[in-house]
């Protein structure tokens, strides 16, 4: 029998083994962090609930959650400030650069840090990989600002892996590798790489600026990189089935393209390889026809046509309720992983977004925010909370709380008042 | 409400059922004439213009590594794509290396190391001259070809200790394999590098062989370099001809046309089965074809000028495709070349696949019609849609047309401003559907094609996007476009006002040429950008 991802430990505390048995026994708690983004807003009055913050009736579009409303908080009334100010780019483009970084920019992409990039910089963890990015067909002719939502600072996008063969082999490919070999590789490796490195700096001061910086990115990558592959410790978990080939860029396989990507996030995540993710499904203003729900219109022409156009408004809630769905099999994948007294969720915070509001008028206002997981009992779930249109930096603020962060303002301060009332404990 | 589309929504002003964001920029305005007419030579100052560093693209890398290592099961196809920036893949800002992309890189210099042939690499047998002769002769010459260039003392000294130590405990060839390794992934072989205020003939060789055949120099480039027999624009020049009169050079323009008209896309049209019913997957591929074959014809095999690809009165076609056009053609499945009826289709721009991407699933698109001839032949600089509109798509319609159903645009003058760049020449696409198939009517009325050019030196009605063709093949708006699109994928950069240049030069050049694209490519050559470069 394989051995089991979690071990129960003294006092029910469940140790992960082997490298965490430090900070286990020290009581900390292993915080996770995820986004996932789905695109085109949604039509405001079937998406929120009503009724008051725990007795709230879940509205068309969120029923599903009604499984999981105990591990959830709806957020209602929270702007997008930053993306209605002046700067380049159309309503989806504008969103795109604001809607995880809270900061407007001059240029075509993102002008900061994403939220994600930054929960793992106040983490730091002692994880295999410092993030992971995987996206549904997020590829579409690659116009970077709509086919990206984390970035490590302004103008440094992180390429979501749209292929779950690649994205698995990536994290656990060497799961089932003869450990001696793995071990040779590795002096090899750092041999090598050492000497790669020793080229870099000898090059860079020799450079001007953008290109010096350029280079002194890459090898910033390298030196990771070679971290996490001389890195020989097995992960003491078990990993999840190696997904079948499959055409992940055919429309229809999004769906299946789409659970093989959850599931992968979710192992990854109880494997702990990694404490912070992010999961985009298609683009900003999605180009993607729905075949697999029966719509060959795209996504994006239907979310302009849906108030004036029955059978266009009923299309765009099939593709409202299937994204509800995936949010839905997403906390149960997180929920169905033990982890000391409860489960995987329990640690995680879940952060899902939509570049827009409304989404036929482009409108960046009460955007449709859900959150699932306690981040460790940082935030009480089960609840609606809404806001007279606060920035949603004061939002990311609450999280960055959440995660031990004593941060006052994320993104513009300009658009801060501080983290949201009662979201965070 | 059916009619209405892009209404503008003033926010604030109380407008009924939407919610409009309150960064109510003014209503739009014509936007800055940016077309792409050149600037006369006479006014320009000499200036090389910016050089960034250039990283390797995936076909470049997968061009370069079958060169290097007679490798060629294209390894780079498993890196991150490459952003786009202006259209193209080769932006040097856009090529940043995360740490996703170096990982793959680090696994595929890893796994080409290891099946490199060391008796196709090494120069000398270990046995005959020792291993730390024979060593030094190998990273001598591997390096030559791996960094195009000479490696210094240093570094001939530092790959000898590294292949002292990769044969340590283990054999020779192990030391071959590590030195392969490394160079691999030292940013010389990863990055065009280039050093210092004047070019020696080693970069040149690089711009040369990666404009012309996105890989590394061959021997003879090496050899020229060596003999500083790059130095003047005669030499650089002979030596362009000789690149561009090799097959290799063929892939390169076929990727510019590409990334240039976008015709990745065609590999992602999808339609609205219900409303174009002969419409099947298996079409995509087929329509590329056309495209690719007419373009490739054009500039290897025909007259190789830009009136010809604009305008040319012939396609390429096969059984299937002719069928679904509703044309006579050639039986079977090879593509032949097809003389079309002049008076509906003339040039790239009346083919399907163009057609049908710059359209919507269910109906036509005079916007991204319009938009498309604007952008890539034009050159005009078109700002996105003010904050304060309301994109709503006019849904098709039984009765109304697609000219009457559009026409909200030129009636809202935030809309105005920008459309009537656009729509007036989408519109004389109209006898064309969604799919990119001939229509004499639409919802039972005849089609009215005529449109209205703006913003650029022909500008005017005309019916008919073969008109159009006609028109635009004879623009000095669209040459200077052309060679402003062919500037920007051979420097990978946008151009600065520091290139005015450059940019007139090539534009005479071309215009001497009769404008031959071919003598396009020779011109880029013999420019300042190109010969030289600036002082950091």
């Amino acid at each position: 029998m394989n051995r089991r991802m979690v071990l129960r430990g003294a006092g029910g505390l469940v140790l992960a083994l082997p490298w965490l048995e430090t900070e286990a026994r020290a009581q900390t708690v292993r915080k996770r962090f995820v986004t996932m983004f789905t695109s085109c807003g949604t039509h405001p009055r079937k998406w929120f609930p009503t009724g008051g913050e725990t007795d709230f009736q879940l509205s068309t579009f969120l029923a599903p959650l009604e499984a999981v409303r105990q591990d959830i908080v709806i957020l209602g009334g929270i702007n997008m400030l930053s993306a209605m100010a002046t700067q380049p780019g159309d309503g989806h483009q504008r969103a795109m650069k604001n809607l995880f970084t809270a900061v407007e920019g001059p240029g075509r992409i993102a002008n900061g840090i994403t939220i994600d990039q930054q929960v793992a910089s106040v983490l730091n963890p002692p994880t295999k990989f410092r993030s992971i990015e995987l996206g549904v067909q997020s590829r579409y002719n690659g116009d970077t600002v709509y086919e990206r939502i984390s970035y490590l600072g302004a103008n440094q996008p992180l390429p979501p892996e749209d292929s779950p063969a690649a994205a698995f082999k990536r994290l656990f490919g060497n799961f089932t590798a003869d450990p001696t070999m793995v071990d040779r590789l590795a002096v090899e490796r750092r041999s090598i790489l050492d000497f790669v490195q020793e080229d870099f700096r000898r090059l860079s001061p020799r450079l001007g600026g953008d290109d010096r910086k350029r280079v002194d990115a890459h090898l910033a990558s390298l030196r990771a990189v070679e971290t996490r592959l001389t890195t020989t410790t097995r992960a003491g978990c078990t990993a999840p089935a190696e997904p079948a080939a499959l055409d992940h860029r055919n429309p229809a396989n999004f769906p299946l393209v789409g659970k093989l990507q959850m599931d992968i996030l979710a192992a990854a995540l109880a494997c702990d390889l990694v404490r912070v993710g992010s999961l985009m499904w298609s683009q900003g203003r999605s180009l993607l026809a729905h075949t697999h729900l029966g719509i060959s219109e795209l996504h994006h022409e239907l979310s302009h046509q849906s108030l004036t156009d029955a059978a266009a408004a009923d299309k765009i809630a099939k593709i409202n309720l299937y994204y509800v769905n995936q949010f839905l099999h997403l906390v149960k994948a997180l929920k169905g992983y033990q982890e000391g007294g409860g489960t995987l969720l329990d640690n995680t915070v879940v952060l899902w977004g939509n570049e827009l509001g409304e989404g036929r008028a482009h409108s960046h206002v009460n955007v449709p925010f859900v959150l699932a997981g306690r981040g460790g009992g940082a935030i009480r779930t089960g609840r609606y909370l809404t806001f007279q249109g606060v920035g949603h930096g004061d939002l990311f603020v609450s999280l960055l709380r959440a995660f031990g962060s004593n941060a006052t303002a994320f993104g513009n301060p300009a658009y801060c008042t501080g983290p949201l009332a009662g979201l965070v404990q | 409400m059916r009619g209405v589309l892009f209404a503008a929504l003033v926010a604030g002003a109380g407008c009924v059922g939407a919610i409009g964001d309150r960064d109510a920029t003014p209503p739009a305005t014509v936007p800055p004439a940016t077309s792409g007419t050149l600037p006369p030579p006479s006014t320009c100052r000499s200036s090389p213009g910016p050089a960034p560093l250039r990283r390797l693209t995936r076909v470049e890398y997968n061009n370069t590594v079958r060169e290097l290592l007679g490798d060629g099961t294209q390894p780079a196809n498993a890196f991150v794509a490459e952003d786009r920036e202006l259209g193209f893949t080769n932006n040097a800002a856009a090529l940043g290396v995360t740490e996703v992309l170096e990982e793959q890189m680090v696994l595929a210099a890893e796994a080409l190391a290891a099946r490199a042939d060391p008796v196709r690499l090494l120069p000398c047998a270990p046995a005959r001259i020792g291993d730390d002769a024979c060593a030094r002769l190998f990273i001598e010459s591997f390096g030559r070809r791996a960094f195009r260039r000479p490696l210094d003392a240093t570094e001939l000294g530092r790959f000898a200790q590294l292949h002292a130590a990769g044969r340590q405990g283990a054999d020779f060839a192990r030391g071959v394999r590590w030195v392969i390794e490394a160079m691999l992934l030292s940013p010389h072989f990863l990055y065009r590098v280039e050093l210092g205020a004047a070019l020696t003939g080693w970069e040149m060789a690089s711009r040369l062989s990666y404009l012309f055949w996105g890989s590394m120099p061959d021997e003879a480039l090496l050899v020229a370099a060596a003999a500083e027999q790059l130095t003047t624009p005669g030499q650089v020049a002979v030596q362009a001809r000789r690149l561009l009169a090799d097959a290799r050079a063929r892939p390169v323009v076929a990727r510019f046309h590409a990334e240039w008209l976008g015709l990745d896309l065609v590999d992602q049209i999808e339609k609205d089965r219900a409303v174009y019913k002969t419409f099947t997957t298996s079409l995509r591929p087929l329509m590329r074809t056309e495209t690719e074959r007419f373009l490739d014809f054009v500039v290897w095999d025909g007259p190789g000028d830009l009136a010809t690809l604009l305008a040319g009165r012939f396609s390429f076609l096969n059984a299937t495709l002719a069928s679904f056009y509703g044309v006579g053609g050639p039986a079977g499945s090879t593509f032949q070349r097809t003389s079309v009826d002049a008076t509906r289709r003339a040039g790239f721009l009346t083919h399907a696949g163009l057609l049908g991407v710059n359209a919507k699933p269910n109906q036509t698109s005079p916007v991204q019609r319009g938009k498309f001839v604007q952008e890539q032949l034009i050159c005009t600089d078109l700002p996105p849609p003010p904050g304060n509109v309301e994109a709503i798509l006019p849904e098709p319609s039984a009765t109304a047309t697609t000219r009457e159903r559009f026409s909200q645009h030129s009636a809202v003058p935030a809309c105005a401003g920008c459309h009537q760049l656009m729509d007036p020449i989408g519109l004389g696409f109209e006898h064309y559907d969604g799919v990119g198939r001939w229509r004499d009517t639409e919802n039972g009325r005849a089609v009215d094609a005529s449109g209205v050019i703006k913003g650029s030196d022909v500008d005017g009605p005309f019916v008919g996007a073969v008109a159009l063709a006609d028109r635009l093949a004879g623009s000095a708006a669209v040459r200077g476009c052309v060679v402003r699109q062919w500037f920007r994928f051979a420097h990978g950069r946008a151009e600065t006002a520091e290139d005015a240049c450059t940019l007139a030069k090539v534009g005479e050049r071309f215009a001497a040429a009769k404008y031959d694209v071919r003598e396009l490519l020779v011109a880029l050559t013999q420019t300042d950008a190109f010969l030289y470069r600036g002082a950091r």
